[in-house]
């Protein structure tokens, strides 16, 4: 049979092709370990290798606008920044310069929009969210759209939607 | 991972009585028929040895990183192109156009098991039909009943469950094991189809329903779909067939062993299988005889680079064919949703079939048939769920979205029509003339576009899935538009069997036409592409010409 050429673009488009070409290319163990590196890193509280505090308060912010808290868990708190942080240390390491390169320029767009606010995190969740809808067609959502899905869903974290269920 | 798991180790200076290049569908039958038949047997495979013990409920390694398809050692990239005029390219953020997993087992290992046999008609269509213009249409040299012993080995000696089907062809034997409980998405899809007024019936599935053979039952861990069976329920070569292989003492499984040459002499025939080891050293295995069971893209990959002056357009190449008329089989998927709840993620894919369309109707306009199954498809898994599975036009962030993964991950099927492949010479194989793998091998390059009646042919089972799924009270019906294939998971046809020299690359017994001791079975040796599903047929066809090569070998005729 074909593969769903259909269910593929939904991917890249979802992902961002930039990180649809490179996410294919990297060392698959170094994921599996992020995931499980991860889940310690967030089990034990431990401080955040990859990226700066303030880099993970942006990326909580960012990750809950994709997979938010209602009456089960967002994406925050399973865990995904500490996924994201293991990530850019290994697999990802490369796409470190994208994501920084994007969040300065999404800084940008939330201090154009509201010139008395610096940060996307300082925002309320409204404005983040419309903030986020321009911003939807950039690299960095795409990336962080995919690894927020990924970190939130993948081996370790594998039963997320199971626990989404449960909540119904 | 196990990575010397076969005895004895056979001296590769030391003629063995056969190496088989590839350890799966076919290599894994092939080994075990030779091997028990008293043959010194070396068994070359480019992937690990890895056992159910290594295989896991990984997403992300599996699915999105290509853990059992990619290269274990070195990147060995493939180019893809619609047509021969356009330049090949490698499809950036894809899957290799060529799905196969490597491995010992080969893609028997992360196959969705979906175990048809061919109709008596697919073996002839050729005769029954006439001639279609400007395509390798033909029949094949042997016939269904000539190859029914064998579907029915497979049946009972690889292990599949299932129930006869209204428009099966005559089977020797029933079904070893009964077929797999049936699902949710199987329920709904026969209560359709029934209303409809077809003739819905149970899958066969290379799954085990009850123990058989010294292996367990499925647990309906529901990882079916392109993963590892942890348990040995998947009737995969490794599981199967490798282990009685190597139980004959006879057959040495050499994992991570990239064969990149077939060496022949002034005579014409092959003398050794040059490949990479594990550590990427050069060894050469000498060979009395060589079986080449490789899929139907590294078959042709492997004899245009076994070219020499007495081939200088590949091994078994006279015919000038190698590498043409590749079919995939084409598809159309049919998404639904259902106000209750299915749970399609448990259990194997696919539970209930229909084969009302499978023959050729002048009716509809076109060539071709297909078959139709019921499966959780993409909403198997939670990733692929969550990146694939809303309904169009729906958020894809955000609240409203986290309730719908929530809601819909559960309510979701699919059916998906599997379709005949016109063959062409134009979709093939050949060597990319500018991309390389590490190793300096030319890389696969795949040029494939659907012919027209196989796109007609996926309209139509999607039409028809669409009246199924109403009539089974889907809320939401949507449709993955059907278009050419980039990706084929089928690997067919490329090395076609025949009794004309000119026309085909093996005889009916699977020996090249043009080296007495060189013999090609796998997907590649196929005439016609049937409907979807191929795997039975390969392994039929594996367990048929293990028997007459043992015949050739005992009579000295090899």
């Amino acid at each position: 049979m074909t593969i769903s050429k259909n269910s593929r673009r939904d991917f890249l488009k979802s992902s961002g092709s930039v990180v649809g070409a490179s996410w294919l290319g990297i060392n698959m163990p170094l994921i599996l370990s992020a995931s499980q590196t991860a889940a310690k890193n967030k089990e034990a509280g431990a401080s955040f290798k990859n990226i700066s505090t303030e880099e993970s308060v942006e990326l909580s912010a960012l990750a809950d606008q994709i997979i938010p808290p209602d009456e089960t868990p967002g994406a925050s708190e399973i865990g995904v920044v500490y996924f994201i942080d293991v990530a850019f240390g290994g697999f990802m390491s490369n796409r470190a310069p994208m994501f920084r390169s994007g969040l300065k320029e999404l800084q940008q767009k939330v201090q154009t929009a509201y010139p008395d606010i610096d940060r996307f995190s300082e925002l309320s969740l409204e404005q983040q969210t419309e903030i986020l809808k321009s911003a939807e067609d950039t690299p960095l959502f795409g990336m962080l759209h995919f690894l927020t899905l990924c970190g939130m869903f993948c081996y370790q974290a594998t039963l997320g939607i199971v626990k989404m269920q449960a909540g119904t | 991972m196990s990575t010397a798991k076969g005895l004895p180790k056979y001296n590769t200076r030391e003629e063995v009585d056969f190496v088989i290049i590839g350890s799966g569908a076919a290599g894994g039958v092939l080994a075990k028929e030779l091997s028990t038949n008293a043959f010194s047997v070396v068994v070359l495979e480019q992937g690990p040895y890895r056992t159910a013990a290594d295989f896991k409920h990984d997403e992300l390694d599996v699915i999105f990183e290509n853990e059992l398809l990619n290269h274990p050692g070195w990147n060995d990239p493939q180019t893809f192109r619609r047509f021969e005029t356009e330049t090949a390219v490698q499809m950036q953020g894809d899957p290799p156009p060529a799905y196969y997993a490597r491995g010992v087992g080969g893609s028997s290992v992360h196959f969705t098991a979906n175990y048809w046999r061919f109709h008596q008609s697919d073996f002839k269509e050729r005769s029954l039909l006439g001639p279609m213009e400007s395509t390798g249409f033909a029949d094949w040299p042997i016939s269904y009943e000539e190859l029914e012993p064998y579907y029915a080995r497979v049946d009972w000696e690889c292990g599949v469950s299932g129930q006869p089907g209204p428009f099966e062809a005559p089977r020797s034997r029933p079904y070893p094991v009964p077929p797999m409980p049936v699902k949710s998405s199987g329920v709904l899809f026969e209560q359709g189809a029934r209303a409809m007024g077809l003739h819905p019936q149970p899958a066969p599935l290379a799954i085990l329903s009850k123990p058989l053979n010294g292996r367990p039952a499925c647990v309906n861990c529901g990882f079916c779909m392109g993963f590892g069976c942890e348990v040995n329920a998947k009737s995969s070569t490794l599981a199967s067939m490798i282990p009685l292989a190597e139980a004959t003492g006879r057959c040495e499984i050499r994992p991570l062993s990239t064969v990149f040459r077939i060496e022949t002499n002034d005579a014409g025939r092959v003398t050794e299988v040059v490949y990479l080891d594990s550590k990427g050293q050069q060894q050469a295995q000498k060979a009395k005889a060589v079986i080449i069971s490789a899929n139907g893209a590294e078959t042709p990959r492997l004899l245009f680079l076994s070219e020499s002056s007495r081939s200088p357009n590949g091994l078994a190449n006279s015919s000038g064919i190698v590498g043409k008329y590749l079919m995939g089989n084409g598809h159309s998927v049919t998404q639904a949703a259902f106000e209750h709840q299915l749970n399609e993620y448990k259990g194997v894919q696919v539970t209930r079939i229909v084969h009302d369309f499978y023959e050729n109707d002048p009716a509809r306009g076109f060539y071709g048939g297909g078959g139709m199954d019921a499966r959780p498809f993409l909403d198997s898994t939670p990733i692929l769920h969550a990146l694939t599975g809303l309904p169009p036009g729906k958020p894809t962030w955000g609240p409203e979205y986290k309730k719908m993964l929530r809601h819909y991950f559960t309510r979701k099927m699919s059916v998906l029509g599997s379709t005949t492949s016109v063959p062409l010479a134009r979709n093939n194989i050949t060597l990319d003339p500018n991309m390389k793998d590490d190793k300096g091998r030319p890389a696969i390059r795949m040029t494939y576009m659907d012919h027209a009646d196989d796109l007609a042919m996926a309209n139509f089972l999607q039409d028809r899935a669409v009246e199924i799924l109403g009539a089974a009270g889907a809320t939401e019906i949507w449709r993955d538009p059907v278009e050419g294939g980039t990706i084929q998971a089928h690997l067919l046809g490329t090395c076609r069997m025949g009794n004309d020299p000119s026309t085909s690359v093996v005889d009916k017994y699977h020996r090249v036409h043009d080296v007495p001791n060189l013999f090609i079975c796998d997907g590649s040796s196929f005439v016609s592409s049937g409907r979807g599903q191929p795997t039975m047929t390969i392994q039929a066809l594996a367990f048929r010409a293990a028997e007459h090569i043992t015949t050739f070998a005992r009579n000295g005729e090899i």
